[in-house]
């Protein structure tokens, strides 16, 4: 038995490298993207504030599977080749910015109007008042719901099967084809809870970290 | 001197300010009085540069913030407007402290930006300004840490750092208990005393009263009625 598990594990390890460097790529460039997708919503320039409210509309409005798939298999059609990778990328930036766009949205118009109020009463100017006064009360805001949505994104990452990424899941999944035991998918549920187990925690202490006002 | 002239701004057709003028001389303390829903608090946020009339003047001596002139309204460019806040200061009714700051962050933050003041010296002066309100010793502490008066204390500390010409308060004595409110008295006169202009909207009598050198009467947008001090009987 030990000795069976034992053999998975380069396999395993090979999918969770995958896995993980998917996941941080993913976070590293989405949210990012998020914050300037929740900027342009908030636009007063009202074709930017339509125009991305259509991408959040689509890319919250179709299974990520499906634009994977469009992504890689589709747009080769209309001239533009992506290589596996790229194209799990593209789709899983462009999805998860979305998401994040509308968490960092409604953080920032959770803010009372009183914080801008009483920096323009002060004199300071709308981009410190957004920098110094706003935005680090959205952070405080937002880490519930990144925290839920980095999670969902690190069990997420198994969709790029679909497109022939060797990741975690499928990893585990030719082991049992393989070997006719449930005994793999059973360790790699295991490490998705111990991926998890680890998030919540650095989410847990992020959020400590804030507690230090109201 | 402060000159309010002919103000008028309307809210979704309805007359908030209608012919609104009045005037505030340096060291004197204004209250204005009335219903709610008389513009009194549009008339602080205009003042302030947080609403724009829809015509009218506002002028602090020769700056101004803006003015109406053969029947065309005009309004302060962005560099008036910062002149002009800084003349000017508004303690807010919800006092608005920002909450991840301590209290002396929150006091340094526009002196250090506005007044291009080193972290230093804007401590310094921050200081300063806490011991007038007796608030030092809560220098390191966070909004949510304070009681309703030390908030305000806070907030007024904030203003006061940027030495403005004139201050305005929103129902300064909404959020305090009677006690409380005798302190606030005495902070508002010891600032007209320094020649500060001092203008407070309110519904509390015994605040007039014990400040105030004029009161005016607000109803429907307009002043109904002026009296000084000593013919004000309520």
């Amino acid at each position: 038995m030990i000795q069976y598990i034992y053999s998975l594990i380069p396999s395993i390890f090979e999918g969770l490298k995958i896995t993980i460097k998917i996941f941080i790529i993913t976070v590293a460039l989405s949210i990012p993207l998020g914050f300037f997708v929740a900027l342009c919503r908030l636009s007063t320039i009202k074709i930017i504030s339509k125009v991305t409210q259509f991408y959040i509309w689509i890319m919250r409005g179709t299974p990520l599977l499906l634009q994977l798939v469009l992504i890689f298999f589709g747009l080769p059609y209309v001239g533009l080749v992506f290589n596996r990778s790229t194209a799990a990328f593209i789709a899983f930036i462009l999805n998860y910015g979305a998401y994040f766009g509308e968490i960092f949205r409604s953080g920032i118009q959770s803010i009372d109007k009183g914080q801008y109020e009483a920096g323009e009463v002060l004199g300071l100017s709308k981009t410190h008042i957004f920098i110094r006064i706003i935005l680090p009360q959205v952070i405080k805001r937002v880490i519930p719901p990144v925290a839920n949505e980095v999670i969902t994104l690190i069990k997420d990452t198994s969709l790029v099967y679909v497109v022939g990424i060797g990741e975690l899941l499928r990893a585990g999944k030719i082991a049992s084809n393989r070997d006719a035991s449930l005994m793999p998918l059973v360790l790699i549920g295991i490490i998705y809870l111990i991926l998890t187990a680890i998030l919540t925690r650095g989410f847990n202490l992020l959020e400590k970290k804030y507690e230090y006002y109201q | 001197m402060l000159k309010i002239k002919e103000l008028n701004k309307k809210f979704k057709g309805n007359l908030v300010l209608n012919n609104l003028s009045f005037e505030l001389n340096k060291g004197e303390i204004l209250s204005i009085i009335g219903k709610s829903g008389a513009g009194k608090t549009t008339t602080l946020r205009c003042l302030n540069g947080l609403e724009k009339p829809d015509s009218g003047t506002i002028q602090l001596d020769n700056l101004f913030l803006c003015k109406t002139e053969d029947e065309k309204f005009s309004y302060a460019q962005k560099k008036e407007l910062r002149i002009f806040r800084r003349r000017m200061g508004l303690v807010f009714q919800s006092f608005n402290l920002f909450p991840h700051m301590t209290v002396l962050e929150n006091i340094i933050e526009a002196p250090i930006k506005v007044l291009n003041m080193d972290k230093i010296a804007a401590t310094r002066e921050a200081l300063e300004t806490l011991e007038i309100i007796e608030l030092e010793d809560k220098k390191d502490a966070y909004p949510c840490e304070l009681s309703g008066g030390q908030k305000q204390r806070a907030a007024i500390a904030r203003a006061l750092v940027l030495q403005p010409e004139y201050l305005c308060f929103d129902e300064p004595t909404s959020a305090l208990d009677p006690e409380l409110s005798k302190g606030i008295s005495s902070i508002i006169k010891n600032l007209s005393s320094k020649d500060m202009g001092i203008l407070i909207i309110t519904h509390d009598m015994d605040l007039v009263r014990n400040t105030s050198d004029r009161v005016l009467f607000m109803d429907k947008g307009k002043i109904t009625k002026e009296s000084t001090i000593n013919e004000f009987v309520v």
